[in-house]
């Protein structure tokens, strides 16, 4: 993943100037120059946690926003209508859902603008890279999107996991703690389960011995002790590694196959060519 | 039915052996959570060297494997990596695999005896894992030099695009293909378990190279087909009495911590990975069986090799086994670590972003 974005000096000063710069107009000259961060949402959404996260970035490094919702292009063994259909429903959810980014990112004075794409995410986003030259990084929820920009752009990207709400300080402590405290009275618990359990069946070995391999209906026995301790021990050995600080990665999305379906390769970008136009009927 | 053994055939327990059948259990489970199969080839030989009659060993084996396989594909499922609808079509092919493959153990074994059996076995083990973990690895050589993305095979898209009713779609894993072709991957992977107790070893490739699912899904759905065979295999394997609860209890203490630790591991690493650990675990395998071919063709009369080569061979199989075993764990352990410290990087990086 590429991470490394070094701290940058704020350039387009502060609020105040931004103010008097909307007021007088002149605010699209230098929206221009200013440095955009790209955020792509998740299908034709924009959630919650990546508008919060994107809105408090380009506040606090002075940069403008560019949404991009990108579309998967219609199949084609539907007909061109139905096609049309999808995409104009998707392009409505998208307007729907970026007019409330929009809003959001007004209210901090903080320039936002939307585009709609239909298309490889990857591809879309190395074209508008090269487009609108001033995209620092982009930012997206999707572990799909993230990793097929990788591939594809050479740009930093950020995979954020929204479900974590409450981003700040103190908040997210408290709930740590108070998790944490829970994570370890459940640990013991199940751990005083598999250890008395294991303990039941150690210490009358022989008669358990003797019950389980009668065979016949007594198979019944074996099978339910198996099932009733990996209950107990699963959930403790669950538990356990969490309690160590050993869990998942958290991924928005399941790295899936639909990754996986070939893709078309860039095409490669055409050459300016030079042509002399002699009249309406001779280009050389 | 009544139980075949009787209790002097179950062995007593030392300190020794449940630390052995402990940690046996741990890393077998690692490697089991992480590529979906595996462990079982070094259980039953390493509790027969316990002195374990092969039968209750691998009974107990095969207790431990399905609710180890459940609990790896509930954590896995959690992760959104189990299509549970591919796991069962494959595991219902799987049940008549495992059937042929016993009814062609049960021929052998009475033409050829115990002795043509394992013949049969360690040739088998050989021939497959040579050539389906040869073309793992390479695989994975090739895709971890081409930048670690996996690509669907020209087979598997091939096969998906026939429309050979009744066609099926799977949707974690993302692709619809006809039943006709998931059959035969399901039925060599029965074949194989009948035959090695590994059948994992082919089902996992199979899903991959074949039906075109990625790594992740084929790995974490074969262990639904582990849970379902396992599960049929142990309530006939008890109903003779020959599971000892001792054994299994203290391998699945391992292995539930284990199988934990693969699954966590396989949100950490590229999918590439799995095929990485896969066709290392099989290579190493084909030799050690390999090693175990000169003494039973000596038992069978067919090359002279004295007992104190095919003792030694019979050993250094049993440890090329173990590294099997722990080259896989090791490289699962690495990957992860190396994995979480990218994580924390990212996040760290991402913090500092913020709060610039």
């Amino acid at each position: 993943m590429k991470m490394q974005i070094k701290n940058r000096s704020l350039e387009c000063g502060s609020k105040k100037e931004k103010d008097v710069l909307i007021k007088a107009g002149k605010v699209n000259a230098v929206e221009k120059d200013r440095r955009k961060i790209l955020v792509i949402g998740q299908e034709d959404r924009f959630s919650h946690g990546l508008m919060d996260y994107a809105i408090t970035l380009a506040d606090r490094l002075g940069y403008d926003l560019l949404a991009l919702s990108v579309g998967i292009p219609g199949d084609e063994q539907y007909s061109q209508s139905y096609q049309r259909y999808q995409d104009e429903r998707f392009s409505l959810g998208a307007i729907e859902s970026a007019a409330v980014f929009k809003q959001r990112a007004r209210q901090k004075k903080i320039v936002c603008e939307h585009e709609i794409r239909f298309g490889d995410a990857g591809q879309i986003v190395e074209k508008i890279h090269h487009q609108i030259k001033r995209i620092e990084f982009v930012v997206t929820e999707s572990k799909a999107i993230e990793e097929t920009i990788a591939s594809y752009a050479n740009i930093p990207v950020f995979c954020i996991n929204s479900n974590g709400q409450n981003r700040g300080g103190n908040i997210m402590a408290n709930v740590e703690t108070k998790s944490k405290k829970m994570l370890f009275a459940q640990t013991v618990g199940y751990g005083l389960l598999t250890v008395g359990l294991y303990a039941a069946v150690f210490s009358n070995a022989g008669v358990v011995m003797k019950l389980f391999t009668q065979g016949g209906w007594s198979a019944a026995l074996p099978i339910a002790t198996v099932f009733v301790f990996s209950f107990a021990h699963g959930a403790f050995a669950s538990n356990l590694w969490s309690l160590l600080g050993i869990s998942a990665r958290k991924t928005e999305q399941p790295r899936v196959a639909e990754r996986k379906v070939v893709q078309p390769r860039v095409s490669a970008r055409k050459r300016p060519r030079v042509y002399a136009h002699i009249n309406n009927y001779h280009n050389i | 039915m009544h139980s075949l053994v009787d209790g002097s055939q179950f062995i007593d327990l030392s300190l020794w052996s449940i630390t052995f059948l402990f940690l046996v259990g741990f890393v077998g489970g690692l490697v089991s959570g992480f590529i979906g199969s595996g462990g079982a080839f070094v259980l039953t030989p390493g509790m027969m060297s316990l002195g374990v009659p092969g039968t209750v060993a691998v009974a107990s084996n095969m207790c431990h494997k399905f609710p180890k396989a459940l609990v790896g594909a509930y954590k896995r499922y959690k992760y959104g990596q189990v299509d549970i609808k591919l796991g069962l079509v494959m595991a219902a092919s799987a049940i008549l695999g495992v059937q042929v493959g016993i009814k062609i153990q049960n021929m052998i074994l009475s033409k050829w005896g115990a002795v043509g059996s394992d013949l049969y076995v360690s040739l088998s083990f050989v021939l497959v894992l040579v050539v389906v973990g040869g073309y793992v690895f390479y695989d994975a050589w090739k895709t971890a030099k081409s930048g670690g993305e996996e690509k669907v095979t020209k087979i598997a898209v091939w096969l998906q695009s026939i429309n050979l009713p009744p066609m099926i779609h799977f949707k974690k894993a993302n692709i619809t293909i006809s039943l006709w072709f998931t059959i035969p991957v399901g039925f060599a992977t029965g074949l194989l378990a009948a035959t090695i107790a590994v059948g994992g070893f082919v089902g996992v490739p199979g899903m991959i190279y074949v039906m075109g699912v990625s790594s992740l899904i084929a790995s974490a759905s074969e262990l639904v087909i582990a849970f379902v065979m396992g599960f049929g295999g142990s309530v006939n394997w008890a109903a003779h009495g020959m599971v000892d609860i001792r054994l299994t209890l203290i391998i699945l203490g391992g292995s539930l911590l284990g199988v934990q630790l693969g699954a966590i591991g396989t949100t950490y690493v590229k999918e590439n990975m799995i095929k990485i650990v896969m066709g290392t675990i099989m290579l190493i395998v084909a030799v050690s069986r390999g090693l175990c071919v000169p003494k039973y063709l000596s038992q069978l009369g067919l090359v002279s090799v004295s007992e104190v080569t095919t003792d030694f061979l019979s050993k250094v199989s049993f440890i090329c086994m173990c590294i099997a075993l722990m080259t896989g764990a090791v490289i699962i352990l690495v990957s992860m670590w190396r994995g979480t410290r990218a994580a924390k990087l990212a996040e760290s990086a991402a913090y500092q972003a913020a709060n610039a």
